[in-house]
């Protein structure tokens, strides 16, 4: 069974279409402290490769784990 | 008879002095290296809006507002025609003849762009907007400030403005004015460049 990891912080992005739910995160990780943790759901299935995009391409974030349930889609991501 | 060249040809009592100049060498020709070429980390992404179509205006947007969302500077470079993007106002006082009518032909501001295909004299812009709200896409005024929020580098080229006779003061505030080097010396620097 996966660990339940509780996040410092929910980003509530359903209904929000492309490149919304990313920029909404990047406001996150401006100001987050290194090590904290965001749960982004989104409704938007482009934000599952895109989180996954983001993670390989910036070193200041980390993918920690995606999921979809009903049509919503789980990103809980790290600032490193 | 040829000398193999490993260590193990070399006599004992030399390895340990040959290992460290090796060491020594090596470690010069890096550090002259890294004085050559500085390590740059560069990230950038540069765009040229030169369109000032309402469709591609978007998309450069949201390219813009992703790569600055995902870290990277961004760089937007406002040409002809996408001049418009950035107006805030018109002003007709002040310019000649030509400037006026210039003036009145270009449009002023996202709202007043037009699509690129079927706009029948704003009807398919209007179309556009209604169906990019009704399925909960941002509108092309709240890209606009996504992008600024972001911090995306917005520059207008001032050879266009000059033939377009635009002004500094009719652009939004914060707006850079600036040439082709200003233009070249990001992309220069950038993974990403875009030509809209």
């Amino acid at each position: 069974m996966a660990k339940e990891i509780s996040p410092d912080a929910v980003l509530d992005a359903r209904g929000e279409k492309c490149p919304i739910p990313v920029a909404r995160a990047a406001k996150w990780l401006k100001t987050a402290t290194p090590g904290a943790t965001l749960r982004v759901e989104s409704t938007d299935p482009a934000s599952v490769p895109d989180f996954k995009a983001w993670a390989t391409t910036d070193q200041r974030l980390e993918l920690l784990e995606q999921s979809e349930a009903g049509g919503l889609f789980i990103h809980l991501v790290r600032r490193t | 008879m040829p000398a193999a060249r490993t260590l193990e040809a070399i006599p004992a009592g030399l390895r340990a002095t040959v290992r460290a100049l090796v060491k020594e060498e090596v470690a010069r020709a890096l550090a002259a290296q890294k004085e050559r070429a500085p390590a740059r980390a560069s990230n950038r992404a540069t765009l040229i809006v030169f369109s000032g179509d309402l469709d591609r205006v978007i998309a450069s947007l949201v390219i813009a507002t992703g790569a600055a969302s995902m870290g990277m500077d961004v760089s937007m470079f406002f040409t002809f025609w996408g001049l418009s993007v950035l107006r805030r106002r018109r002003r007709f006082a002040g310019k000649d003849a030509l400037a006026r009518a210039l003036t009145l032909l270009t449009p002023n501001g996202l709202e007043s762009l037009g699509v690129s295909r079927g706009n029948f004299g704003g009807a398919g812009a209007r179309a556009l907007r209604m169906a990019m709200k009704s399925r909960k896409v941002a509108s092309p005024e709240a890209l606009f400030t996504e992008a600024r929020d972001a911090g995306v580098r917005m520059v207008a080229c001032s050879m266009s403005m000059d033939v377009l006779g635009i002004e500094k003061d009719e652009l939004y505030p914060g707006v850079e004015v600036g040439g082709v080097a200003t233009y070249l010396g990001d992309a220069a620097d950038s993974r990403v460049t875009l030509f809209i």
